[in-house]
């Protein structure tokens, strides 16, 4: 096929704008958030402007790289990054060096943010040759995307370790997976929670699983294992909780769900972010105003908490804004993955929005007190390498499956 | 085949639909809460945000002094012990509750609500008696702090309470000089402005935001501790000895303006003012208006005099009564037809004096008190002074110049009638009172506003008028009024209270005055007597007449001003002509002699060496004595015995035994000595105890009577 346009055509300048846009926010709200025109605020500013000037570059490298090349490299990948995870859970555990970082030199790498992309290029490969229709073939792609799950739960990183669930969901739902067989793998996992609610909700919910299934299309073998590890999962769980769970993990979890049960430990977090927040009002505060952030209320504020900062000075408007932004990023995305030249591209274009998305709203939604605090980066406004090059390098790959998709 | 495509495309779009719906879903619900957190809560969250972080510090400033005109103490600042708690800070909060409980005697069940408040900072016990805290503190309790606050107090109790206010419990100026002077007295508090971060810890370095509090400025009062307590015995004497219900005395140094005392009652204790009655909280000197009755007349006079409408000798016809409008005029005292201008005064002639105002017209009488500052505030220091009440246009006609010439239907405060006659001791001019000697910011002195002064009348008419005045001392109503050796002028008054509503009079409630002014040859101090509604008496001449001059009595010897009437001894020649026979004289005088002998011949002694035997003297140089020059007589221990004091002033007594190298305490109260120990001629012991009173002040001495009382 002979190339019918310009580059500038095919290529998605607004996406990369909006990118860089967004990432150059992101070097002011750190700059402001962890002191201003202190050192410490210069420092930290010039290193994310660092990481945006070579995370646009890693962007450019992105869109170069032949996403099909890529995908089919995806397996060396996947079993490198679950080795360094691997290495680094035991060096982490023998005391020699915390199991989250892995050095290269001058920097160190976050092996974590590498598995979300190494697993969703082994995992697009293997569902655009073939989705699965079976337990099986469905087991081999949960046992795939637990694998770093585990290995990044134990780091302990819970957050990114949580992404994997829905980013496999996703995926297997755009690769064309039976909804009945989503819902089979969904169904054990919502009953843990439905086991601590009422017995008659959890009965019914049964049945309503039950008859959905049945309706879907799914076998009674299907319907039998699926209702069974229900009702093992609603059964073991309430004992889990009882017997093994010690106090102090019990109330970490409570309090996952409620801050207010511990205002000065685990909820002062999720409170203080809200406070500042509210502060900010419709207009915010303005920049480098925030006092909430000035005085370090709000924890891990370049980091984790970075929405706290922005919507403290810039308020109602700021977060408007900013959320405009990534919306538009993501319908980009969305866009670019429905009209991709082939099927694995396609997925992998979507798994990308997938995991841009997810970390944003799960993100937000921790700040604003709406999901338990994880520890998820926002992309492109956290300060932190891994996570910035990571997320350009992605989107690297969508500018490139955008460009590409009139080749054959 | 198509069909499947079909199939296939459908299954698309339900996926892709299925996706931008849990997107969308998932925008909202973000954006929904940002908008609650934000704009619903988002005063709520931005308050708890201050909140968070800054402690604004107060660091209190001292209130300024009150000093009386020699510098004793009115009004002073302590310190007194307060306890606060931090909360947080406690770990065991029922114990904590428990022990204070004991320690302060206070009540466990409050404190521990105290503690459990929530809040960061709780009170448990404000301005409690000193030393209680030491208790506290032994206990060594974490998170009960001990600080200390101000509170005021007042050495001298009721003591010029209307002249000082007080400072209520909250810091408050309430009344007198405290609230009108409550801008120079309250300083300025400093504070220490503390930003603080999540951790608790000071995020601001001390200097940045500190701010040093700038204390009080010392106000000295022109009010004299000594003249406030003699007006203030005499007053409540005078109010109890006539049964009144209560009463006003204000002294003011003629030429000045300068209020030395003050005094009204019923009063109150500013150390105590919680359990006073409020009513007794305000200062009738300043804002009760009453009408001046007689005490007016010498103004009109004066007025007639200026516009030479009458001479001094004028002849007035006083026949009465005199029919006014509706109202006739009728005189108290009966008289001849025929009055001299003196007479119109002595025997206060209603009927003279409105004949005379009516000549000279309303609109005269008008301006003249104008002039003298009826209707107007006379702008002393004091908070919610009056400014009387005039009717000009009423005054302004026959009816009203007639009825004003003896003090009707206008209405002055005692301290406006206490300037109005004033003017006419000062010579004719009228000066704006104060009460504020100066105001000491730690610096310097604060430049205090030019006192206003009005030429009202020249001053022989104001001469002749205070001349016209003494006799009414001499020969008139107000001879209970007279002082011994001083020549006294003044007016009684007595003037029906208006009735609340301001129609008519009140039956039988009367308001006694007495106003006058001393010596006549050059006048220094006037006095105002006013008693409100004394039931066994009513005249001004009998009521308010004594206990003018005792005070004015007190007052003239406590500021040493010379006697007119005098016997001194015989002074050697002024012109130098020393005999030696004079010599030997002064030399056979002891030490008390002497200085009497130097205070009657206006001679100025000092006093060198110590004891009370006269060795000799130096006599100044020159050919001529001059008011500069004085003896030196020095002193040597010689045989001494207990010299006599009595019946000297406070202040020579105290010259003589400073001199003698003994403490001196005394007892009683009053201008003069009128008792001593030891005794005179007695041995000299290292302290004397002196009594003071109202002794006879014949100059020169007596040389009869012991000396202890």
């Amino acid at each position: 096929m002979v190339r019918k346009s310009t580059f500038l055509r095919d290529f998605d300048l607004l996406l990369f704008i909006a990118t860089i846009l967004i990432a150059l926010v992101g070097v002011a709200i750190i700059f402001s958030a962890v002191g201003g025109w202190e050192s410490s605020g210069r420092t930290f500013a010039l290193k994310q402007t660092v990481w945006v000037a070579l995370g646009i570059l890693v962007m450019v490298a992105g869109f170069l790289t032949n996403p099909e090349w890529l995908i089919s490299k995806g397996k060396p990948l996947y079993i490198g990054v679950i080795s360094i995870l691997v290495i680094l859970l035991v060096l982490g555990r023998s005391g020699l060096t915390p199991a989250r970082w892995f050095h290269v030199g001058l920097f160190s790498i976050q092996p974590s943010e590498l598995a979300k992309i190494a697993y969703l290029l082994y995992a697009t490969g293997l569902l655009a040759k073939k989705a699965p229709k079976t337990y099986p073939a469905l087991a081999f792609h949960l046992f795939l995307a637990f694998c770093p799950a585990l290995l990044i739960a134990a780091q302990p990183d819970l957050g990114t370790a949580f992404i994997f669930l829905p980013l496999l969901l996703l995926v297997l739902l755009w690769a064309g997976v039976e909804y009945r067989l989503l819902i089979i793998l969904l169904a054990p996992l919502l009953f843990v929670f439905l086991s601590f609610t009422q017995w008659w909700i959890t009965l019914s919910a049964f049945a309503v699983l039950v008859v959905a299934l049945r309706l879907l299309g799914a076998n009674p073998k299907q319907v039998a294992s699926c209702a069974g590890a229900c009702a093992t999962f609603a059964l073991v769980s309430p004992l889990l909780w009882r017997y093994i769970l010690r106090e102090y993990q019990r109330q970490r979890i409570l309090t996952l769900f409620n801050p207010s049960i511990d205002p000065l430990g685990a909820g002062y977090n999720i409170i203080q972010s809200q406070i500042a927040i509210g502060s900010g009002g419709f207009w915010g505060k303005g920049f480098l105003a925030g006092t909430q952030t000035k005085l370090r209320f709000l924890p891990q504020q370049h980091t984790d908490f970075v929405f706290s900062v922005l919507a403290e000075e810039f308020g109602f408007v700021g977060v408007i804004l900013t959320l405009a932004v990534f919306a538009f990023i993501i319908l980009r995305g969305t866009r670019i993955a429905r009209r991709a030249m082939s099927k694995e591209t396609s997925i992998l274009a979507m798994g990308i929005v997938g995991l841009i998305s997810i970390h944003v709203i799960v993100n937000i939604a921790m700040s604003l007190g709406l999901f338990p605090v994880t520890g998820l980066p926002l992309p492109f406004l956290s300060y932190g390498g891994s996570n910035i090059l990571v997320n350009f390098f992605s989107v690297g790959l969508l500018l490139g499956i955008e460009y590409r998709r009139h080749f054959f | 085949m198509e069909r499947d495509e079909k199939r296939e495309l459908r299954r698309f779009r339900i996926k892709v639909g299925f996706i931008f719906i849990l997107l969308a879903v998932s925008f909202i619900a973000l954006i929904g809460r940002t908008f609650y957190l934000q704009v619903v809560r988002g005063g709520e969250l931005r308050e708890i945000a201050d909140k968070n972080q800054i402690a604004i510090e107060d660091i209190p400033a001292d209130r300024g002094l009150i000093l009386d005109a020699n510098g004793e103490l009115f009004a002073t600042t302590i310190i007194a012990p307060s306890i606060y708690a931090l909360p947080n800070d406690i770990p065991d909060k029922e114990y904590t509750a428990k022990q204070l409980s004991l320690a302060l005697d206070m009540d466990e069940g409050y404190l521990l609500g105290r503690l459990n408040s929530g809040y960061r900072f709780v009170w448990l016990a404000r301005k409690i008696e000193p030393g209680l805290e030491q208790r506290v503190k032994e206990l060594d309790l974490l998170g009960i702090v001990v600080s200390a606050e101000q509170a005021r107090r007042y050495p001298l109790g009721s003591l010029a309470c209307h002249i000082l206010g007080f400072v209520d419990v909250d810091g408050r100026a309430v009344g007198g000089v405290e609230h009108s002077l409550d801008e120079y007295l309250r300083g300025y508090p400093g504070f220490r402005l503390s930003v603080h971060d999540a951790w608790g810890r000071s995020v601001t370095s001390a200097d940045d935001n500190f701010i040093a509090p700038r204390d009080g400025c010392t106000v000295t009062l022109t009010i004299d501790q000594w003249c406030q307590r003699v007006v203030e015995s005499e007053l409540s004497l005078a109010v109890e000895r006539y049964g009144a219900k209560g009463g006003t005395v204000i002294v003011m140094e003629v030429e000045s303006g300068r209020i030395l005392a003050m005094a009204s009652l019923p009063n109150f204790n500013p150390n105590e003012y919680k359990t006073s009655d409020p009513t007794s909280w305000k200062n009738p000197a300043v804002n009760l208006v009453y009408e001046p009755g007689s005490t007016i007349k010498p103004l009109i006079v004066a007025a007639a005099l200026e516009q030479a409408k009458i001479g001094v000798y004028t002849l007035i016809n006083c026949e009465g009564p005199l029919q006014v409008g509706e109202a006739s005029i009728t005189d108290v005292l009966v008289h001849e037809p025929t009055l001299s201008i003196s007479q119109v005064l002595t025997k206060s002639s209603n009927v003279g004096i409105a004949r005379i105002a009516m000549d000279l017209g309303g609109g005269v009488i008008l301006r003249y008190m104008e002039l003298m500052g009826a209707g107007k505030k006379t702008g002393i220091e004091l908070p919610y002074e009056s400014a009387g009440i005039i009717h000009s246009q009423w005054m302004k006609t026959k009816d009203g110049a007639a009825f004003t010439s003896f003090g009707q239907g206008l209405a002055l405060t005692p301290l406006q009638l206490a300037c109005a006659i004033n003017t006419i001791a000062n010579g004719g001019t009228w000066v704006q009172p104060t009460i504020i000697d100066s105001i000491f910011d730690g610096e310097g002195y604060l430049d205090l506003p030019e006192r206003e002064e009005v030429s009202v009348f020249s001053s022989k008419v104001a001469g002749q008028v205070a001349l016209l005045m003494e006799l009414v001392v001499t020969d008139g109503g107000g001879k209970l009024a007279m002082v011994s050796g001083y020549r006294v002028a003044g007016k009684t008054g007595t003037s029906q209270k208006t009735k609340e509503d301001g129609d008519g009079y009140e039956k039988g409630s009367f308001i006694a005055s007495f106003v006058g002014f001393a010596p006549v040859e050059d006048p220094k101090v006037l006095v105002l007597v006013m008693i409100d509604e004394p039931t066994n008496h009513l005249y001004g001449g009998t009521v308010a007449a004594p206990t003018f001059s005792r005070i004015m009595g007190g007052i003239l010897q406590y500021l040493g001003i010379s006697p007119s009437i005098t016997k001194p001894l015989t002074p050697p020649d002024p012109r130098w002509g020393w005999e030696q026979e004079a010599m030997d004289d002064l030399s056979q005088m002891d030490l008390v002699q002497l200085i009497r002998w130097a205070k009657h011949s206006g001679i100025a002694l000092r006093l060198e060496g110590e004891g009370s035997q006269v060795a000799g003297f130096e006599l100044p140089s020159g050919e001529k004595y001059t008011l500069q020059d004085y003896i030196t007589v020095n002193l040597t221990e010689g045989n001494v015995t207990m010299p006599r004091l009595r019946g000297l002033s406070v202040g020579e007594a105290y010259e003589i035994l400073v001199n003698l190298g003994l403490e001196v305490r005394v007892e009683g109260c009053g201008p003069v000595v009128v008792g001593q120990y030891p005794s005179p001629g007695g041995k000299i012991e290292p302290e004397v105890v002196l009594s003071l009173g109202w002794g006879d002040t014949v100059l020169g001495g007596d040389e009869q009577g012991s000396g202890i009382l």
